[in-house]
């Protein structure tokens, strides 16, 4: 469905998109998980032929980017990240806008809108303005306009970007069902839960660059397969630490003097966790509080730049 | 092709439905009308039209150039009753007593251009002294200028080797010198009254005309600021990424502006001639085409700028700013001959003005032959400005 080879782009002397490359089959629904800035948009932009891409090939649905863009950005739907909606206008006038622009006839576009409409849950709004919705609902209606022309590939730019949680969960089940039914989907976004729940694969970038790509279990075997135990302790002494580096599965333990924090890093942490609190009674080590973290994106992402998702 | 005419509808239900901009674009123009109609009647149709201007002059110089002018240029104007006046008290009590309009002063030493001739006049009487005001100074210069043409060849011929061998007869040449320019200047010395129609105007046709020709450049910035709504709120971007061509979306946003511009135009043409009963001269094609062609150009000038501009607080500036002066200059707010002669130059080349023009000349009666160079003009300007703001808004 789309292939992007070694696609790059600069402005001036700053290069955001750095030779980045990967392909998705039909059906597949990737996500793109990176800070902000790492250069997501700017390669969606690519992809979506909004932005030309310095060098690289781009294919979507057999048509290359560049040289037969109109016809691929017929294949595409994009909800960008901004409400791209016209506020004075209703939510049914703002879809068959933009069914048009996709070639859509009127009646096309009319039985399109009231698909949409029910698609996303919002055939009771629809002769009301966008100005009147709340922020969610026209985060519904910005994903409805992508979709008035049944795209293969619809392509989302951060979507849930401050919506309630309410919203947000209708939001990634829309998605999901669309992905469901066939639709290829791009997700971007720098919330890990989001991309975990939607993507089969996913890439990850930071500075222009995809540093790590495949599923989620691919990625998180980078780590190891530890989990961390964070312990936060009233004081630290030599007598515990020995007794818990010497525990079962334990494979590391890093101190943090001045936090009186432990992390201990472990293969079985629900085996570990109960000899742990053995441990702390028979040292009269007080236990101000235990964390549990698995192997997440999160923790790989700062693994690998030293950074969190959110910085 | 389909495309822009999705994306101009789409603009137009946008601005009707926005309260503001039609309070601004269309009941506007026709509450000024209504007010400046009713305000400035006095100074619109007290001055309309010329062939009652009743004149009282003294003439202190004798000289045969004064004569002239009191005697075949005044007296020979249908439009001009002349009076003789015995004094400046007497002439400031007929002023008064409104038995004449305008009363000029022709003192000793004028023909020698020492002196200027004074006008007087009631302060509603405003476009009647400027007038002979302009009459008689345009004489005396031409006059002037004659004088030394003739003054200077005389010198020249007494100089040359004819004269002096004796083959031409100065007095002769002079005689005929004299014969030539009586001939000339004959025509030229006069003041010619040349009226475009057979009709006056009144006051509020010549608002209506001037409020429709000034909140029509409103949309000057109106489209420029809905390209640049479009780019900061992203749908601009959005409409780049679906399958419509760059072109095709910008030519969408011109015709947008231009149907707007449209529909105002004949909402108030509509509103004109049924509530306020103003007469647009009758022909109401030629005022279809001469409107149809100017809202062409101001919207291809709002290409222009929304190429130019990069912020919504330059084009508010330029709304702010901008269209006022151009409205000044061009004749909207205040009638164009009440402009000193700089101005009216200046005035020349806003197309306001031009539009202007040719409303009031349709009013008064005129016919294509006074259309053919706005509209040519403002045609050349859309079209010229479409394609320079299409050109730079693609690269951009």
């Amino acid at each position: 469905m789309l292939q992007a080879e070694n696609i790059k782009k600069a402005y001036g002397k700053k290069t955001i998109v750095k030779g980045i490359s990967f392909s998705l089959k039909k059906g597949e629904s990737f996500g793109l998980l990176g800070p902000n800035g790492a250069g997501k948009s700017t390669t969606i932009s690519m992809i979506s032929g909004l932005v030309p891409h310095d060098s690289g090939n781009i294919t979507v649905g057999g048509y290359v980017i560049g040289k037969e863009t109109a016809k691929a950005k017929q294949k595409i739907g994009i909800v960008p990240q901004e409400i791209a909606l016209y506020p004075t206008l209703t939510a049914h006038e703002n879809l068959m806008f933009w069914g048009k622009m996709y070639g859509l006839t009127h009646g096309e576009a009319k039985k399109r809108a009231a698909e949409v409409l029910e698609y996303v849950g919002l055939t009771e709004r629809a002769k009301d303005k966008i100005e009147t919705f709340s922020g969610g609902m026209k985060r519904r209606i910005n994903i409805g306009a992508a979709l008035m022309h049944k795209p293969e590939l619809l392509i989302m730019d951060e979507p849930t970007v401050g919506i309630d949680p309410q919203s947000r969960n209708h939001i990634l089940e829309t998605v999901k069902q669309l992905n469901e039914t066939g639709m290829t989907v791009i997700y971007t976004s720098h919330y890990m839960e989001e991309v975990e729940f939607l993507c089969d694969r996913i890439g990850i970038i930071d500075q222009g660059e995809m540093i790590a790509i495949g599923t989620k279990t691919d990625l998180c075997s980078r780590l190891g397969g530890d989990t961390i135990i964070q312990l936060t302790v009233s004081g630290i002494n030599e007598a515990f630490l020995v007794a818990i580096r010497s525990l079962a599965h334990v494979n590391d333990v890093t101190v943090h003097e001045l936090e009186l924090k432990i992390d201990i890093s472990a293969a079985h942490h629900e085996k570990v966790v109960t000899s742990l609190l053995a441990e702390a009674t028979a040292h009269h080590i007080n236990l101000l509080s235990l964390q549990v973290q698995e192997p997440n994106l999160e923790r790989l992402f700062l693994n690998l730049t030293g950074r969190t998702l959110r910085d | 092709m389909k495309k822009s005419i999705w994306i101009a509808w789409k603009d137009v239900k946008i601005r009707i439905t926005d309260r503001k901009g039609f309070m601004m674009l269309i009941l506007m123009p026709l509450i000024l009308t209504c007010i400046l109609g009713a305000a400035l009647g006095s100074v619109v149709d007290g001055g309309s039209r010329i062939d009652d201007i009743k004149v009282g002059y003294i003439q202190s110089d004798q000289s045969d150039t004064a004569n002239m002018f009191t005697k075949d240029v005044l007296k020979k104007m249908k439009s001009i009753k002349v009076t003789k006046v015995g004094s400046k008290d007497k002439m400031k009590k007929l002023i008064d007593e409104k038995k004449i309009d305008v009363g000029i002063v022709i003192p000793n030493h004028w023909e020698a251009g020492k002196t200027s001739a004074v006008v007087n006049a009631a302060p509603d009487q405003t476009l009647k002294s400027s007038i002979i005001e302009t009459a008689a100074s345009s004489f005396i210069e031409q006059y002037k200028a004659v004088k030394e043409a003739a003054s200077g060849s005389m010198d020249y011929i007494s100089k040359t080797e004819a004269v002096k061998q004796g083959k031409l007869d100065p007095a002769q040449f002079a005689e005929k010198l004299a014969k030539t320019l009586e001939k000339e200047t004959g025509d030229k010395l006069t003041i010619a009254e040349k009226s475009v129609g057979s009709k006056a105007v009144t006051s509020f046709q010549y608002y209506s005309a001037a409020m429709l020709c000034m909140f029509m450049l409103f949309h000057i910035t109106v489209g420029a600021k809905s390209f640049l709504q479009e780019k900061d709120t992203e749908t601009l971007a959005r409409m780049l990424m679906t399958p419509a061509q760059k072109s095709v979306i910008l030519f969408g946003k011109w015709l947008g502006t231009y149907l707007f511009a449209i529909i105002q135009f004949f909402i108030f043409l509509i509103v004109t001639i049924n509530v306020f009963g103003v007469d647009w001269g009758g022909n109401l094609l030629l005022v279809s085409v001469l409107g149809l062609s100017y809202a062409a150009a101001v919207s291809g000038i709002s290409m222009l700028l929304a190429s130019c501009i990069s912020d919504m607080k330059t084009a508010d500036a330029i709304g702010g700013f901008g269209i006022q002066l151009l409205a000044v200059l061009g004749g909207s707010m205040l009638p164009l001959y009440q402009f000193p002669d700089v101005l009216q130059s200046v005035s020349k080349a806003v197309p306001n003005r031009w539009a202007l023009d040719g409303f009031l000349s349709l009013m008064e009666g005129g016919g294509w032959a006074d259309l053919q160079k706005p509209v040519l003009l403002f045609a050349a300007i859309g079209f010229c400005s479409l394609v320079i703001g299409i050109r730079r808004l693609h690269t951009r």
